[in-house]
C-alpha cells in the first residue's frame, strides 16, 4: 500500500494508544517500546516537517495560508517515501479555503478512524486541557473550535480545525476521499485482537496473531501508565497530570452530571445514535458501559 | 566566494539602489532593506546585488526539490504563493520577481530569511537557526526549533543592555580560524504575546506581514553592534512537560549533532553541494566553544527566571 495512512480522530480517542500499538508491532522487541519513541508516527500538523520540506517558514505566514501548502506538503511527503507512511491527524477531514481537500486523496493510501463515547470524550479531554467538563463539552460543540489556533503567538504545531465532535467524525467517515477503516475505543478495549487485526489488515500488514496479541499486550493501558509513571511521556499536556488517566468506558457515569450529560445528547444525539452511543428511543446506551 | 567576483554593477541603472552592510556584507538593493543605508558605499563595491528581474520556471538541474524551493550548486530556487520568487545564486546575487499586488513588506520577510539564509550558504558561511547577542566583547547565540523562544529571549537580553547581534539567522564566520558571529538585520521578529510579556506595545510597530491577520511584529533594535564577535558559547534552547529550568554543558562529542541539526534551513545544503563543508564548520565551532543545553518548561516560559540561569554561564 502506497501513500500515507491516516491516523485520524478527535482528541483523547485512542489515538495515542494505537499509535503504541503499531509501534510495538512494528519494532516486534520482546519488551515494550517506549511511549517515548513514537516517532513513526508523527502529527501531520508538526510545525518542523512544514518548515523542513516547503522552503520557507510557516511562523510567516497565516493559518490559511499554511493550509493551503498542506496539501501538497503531503503529496510530497508520500511520493518520498518508499514506506507505507503513517501519520498522526486531530485536524477534521475539510476543505481549504480554496477548496481543496485538506488530505487529498493523491497522497492517502487509507485513514483509520478512531470514534470514542462523546460523553467519555468530554470527560477525558477537560483533564487532558486541565479544564471543566463544561468547558469540554463547550468546544466539543463549538464548530470554530481548533487547536493551536490563536495569531498572537506560536505553537509548535500548525492550526488545527477540527469543527464539532459530530462533524469531525462525519468529516472523516462520509466526505474523505479515500478508503477509511473505523475503530471504536471501545471496540479496542472489549474486543482488541479481533479490532486491532482489523486495522492491520487494513494497512496492508500481513503480521500473524502472536505478534499482533504482543504488540497489544505491550500497549494496554497498565503497561503504558507504569511507563509514563516512570519516565514521563513527552506528549502529555502540561495542563494535565497525566496522559494516561483512566482508560475506562462510561468514567462519564461518575463524573457527568445529568444537565452535562443531556447536552452532549442535544449536541451529537444524531452521531451518538448513528455509532451506538445512544439507543434508538434517543437515551444513553448503558450496555456499551462495563 | 568572494565579493570579487561581481565585476562590474554598471549594466544596472536602477535609480533607487540603496546600499547597506549586513551579514559583514556591501549589499546594493532595489528594495529597501531594513538597516541604516550606507550613503558613501559605492555600487561597484557590492559583494550582493538585490534586483527585480525575472526568475527561472525552475532550475536545469535541481539536486533537491522541496515544495516550494529547489537547491542546485551555487543556485536557489524559491516561490512564495501569492508573494515572490527568489533567485539565489553563486553567493552574489539575489532576483526578485514579485507576484502581482504583493506588497515589499511581504517580500521582505521572505528575502530576510530563506534567500539570505541560501545567499550565506553559498558564501560558506556558517547559518544557524538562532539568535544572538553580545556579552563583554565576545558572542552568544541562542539555536532551538521554531517556537522555542530564540527571539524573545534576544529581546528579553536587549531590554538588559546586552547587544544585539542577530534574529532568526545567526551568521557564523570560521576564516579567522576562532568562529565569529557577524551580525544580521537589526531587529527581531517578536509575536504579540511576547511583546505584552516583555512590555512592549506593538500599536506603532510593523507588521511582519503587509497581507494578512498575522499578529507578528518587526521590533527594531537600537543597540546596534556593527563588527563581528567571538562566538563564546550556544545554548540550544528545549522545552518538556516537566517544570523544571535546567541548563547542561555539554561534552565536547555531544556538541557537533545539536549545531548540525539547528542549522538555518539545513536541507537546503544538501542541494548546494555545501554538506561536507558544513559539517566541517560545525566541528570547528564545536572545537572552540560551549554548547550547553537549555530545557524549560513546555507551559510558562518563566522569562526572568530563564535569563538569571543563562546569565551565570555568560563570560566574565
Amino acid at each position: 500500500m502506497n501513500g500515507i495512512i491516516w491516523l485520524a480522530s478527535y482528541p483523547k480517542s485512542g489515538n495515542t494508544w494505537f499509535r503504541i500499538f503499531l509501534a510495538n508491532l512494528l519494532r516486534d522487541c520482546d519488551t515494550p517500546v517506549s511511549i517515548n519513541e513514537l516517532e513513526n508516527t508523527p502529527i501531520a500538523s508538526a510545525r518542523i516537517l512544514f518548515d523542513e520540506n516547503i522552503g520557507f517558514e510557516s511562523s510567516d505566514l497565516t493559518a490559511d495560508e499554511i493550509d493551503r501548502i498542506r496539501p501538497e506538503l503531503y503529496c510530497h511527503l508520500a511520493k518520498d517515501s518508499d514506506t507505507p507512511l503513517f501519520m498522526k491527524v486531530h485536524d477534521a477531514c475539510t476543505l481549504t479555503d480554496g477548496n481543496i481537500p485538506l488530505f487529498p486523496a493523491a497522497a492517502t493510501a487509507g485513514a483509520i478512524y478512531f470514534i470514542r463515547n462523546p460523553l467519555d470524550v468530554a470527560v477525558s479531554f477537560a483533564h487532558h486541557n486541565g479544564t471543566g467538563y463544561d468547558a469540554a463539552i463547550a468546544s466539543m460543540a463549538d464548530d470554530s473550535f481548533s487547536l493551536c489556533g490563536k495569531n498572537d503567538r506560536l505553537y509548535n504545531q500548525l492550526r488545527q480545525k477540527l469543527h464539532t465532535w459530530s462533524n469531525h467524525v462525519q468529516s472523516w467517515l462520509d466526505n474523505a476521499p479515500f478508503p477509511v477503516c473505523l475503530l471504536s475505543y471501545e471496540d479496542m478495549k472489549t474486543n482488541p485482537q479481533e479490532t486491532f487485526t482489523r486495522a492491520v489488515r487494513f494497512a496492508g500488514l500481513d503480521f500473524d496473531q502472536v505478534r499482533i496479541e504482543k504488540a497489544i499486550r505491550f500497549s494496554a493501558f497498565e503497561a503504558v501508565r507504569q511507563q509514563e509513571e516512570a519516565e514521563g511521556f513527552q506528549e502529555k499536556s502540561a495542563s494535565s497530570k497525566r496522559f494516561f488517566r483512566k482508560g475506562v468506558i462510561g468514567s462519564w457515569l461518575e463524573e457527568l452530571t445529568i444537565e452535562q450529560m443531556q447536552q452532549i445528547v442535544t449536541d451529537h444525539g444524531p452521531v451518538m445514535r448513528r455509532f451506538g452511543y445512544l439507543t434508538k428511543n434517543g437515551e444513553i446506551a448503558l450496555d456499551i458501559a462495563p | 566566494m568572494a565579493g570579487s567576483m561581481i565585476t562590474s554593477l554598471k549594466g544596472i541603472d536602477y535609480p533607487m539602489t540603496c546600499n547597506y552592510r549586513i551579514f559583514g556584507l556591501n549589499i546594493a538593493s532595489r528594495l529597501p532593506l531594513p538597516s541604516p543605508a550606507l550613503p558613501n558605499l559605492q555600487p561597484d563595491d557590492a559583494d550582493v546585488v538585490i534586483t527585480y528581474g525575472s526568475t527561472p520556471a525552475s532550475l536545469a538541474a535541481p539536486v533537491i526539490n522541496g515544495v516550494r524551493y529547489q537547491a542546485a550548486p551555487d543556485e536557489f530556487l524559491l516561490k512564495v504563493d501569492k508573494v515572490a520568487s527568489f533567485y539565489v545564486h553563486s553567493g552574489s546575487r539575489i532576483t526578485i520577481m514579485p507576484e502581482n499586488g504583493a506588497g515589499e513588506d511581504d517580500i521582505l520577510v521572505f528575502l530576510m530569511g530563506s534567500a539570505f539564509g541560501a545567499l550565506l550558504h553559498q558564501r560558506n558561511i556558517l547559518v544557524l537557526h538562532g539568535s544572538a547577542i553580545a556579552v563583554n566583547g565576545q558572542s552568544i547565540a541562542f539555536c532551538g526549533p521554531s517556537g522555542i523562544g530564540k527571539s524573545t529571549l534576544a529581546a528579553a537580553l536587549q531590554q538588559r543592555n546586552y547587544p544585539f547581534l542577530a534574529d532568526d539567522l545567526c551568521a557564523i564566520s570560521i576564516s579567522t580560524g576562532r568562529p565569529v558571529i557577524i551580525p544580521g538585520f537589526p531587529r527581531l521578529k517578536l509575536w504579540a504575546d511576547t511583546l505584552k510579556k516583555l512590555d512592549k506595545c506593538c500599536d506603532k510597530l510593523k507588521s511582519v506581514r503587509w497581507a494578512g491577520e498575522l499578529e507578528k511584529y518587526f521590533l527594531p533594535v537600537d543597540s546596534y553592534q556593527h563588527a563581528p564577535l567571538p562566538l563564546q558559547a550556544v545554548f540550544i534552547l528545549e522545552s518538556s512537560n516537566k517544570d523544571t529550568l535546567a541548563v547542561t554543558q555539554l561534552p565536547g562529542n555531544e556538541k557537533i549533532d545539536p549545531l548540525i541539526e539547528h542549522t538555518y534551513r539545513r536541507r537546503f545544503l544538501h542541494g548546494l553541494g555545501g554538506k561536507k563543508d558544513h559539517f566541517k564548520q560545525c566541528a570547528a565551532v564545536a572545537a572552540n566553544v560551549d554548547v550547553h543545553r537549555v530545557v524549560r518548561p513546555d507551559k510558562g516560559f518563566r522569562l526572568n527566571e530563564l535569563v538569571d540561569l543563562l546569565a551565570e554561564h555568560f563570560p566574565l
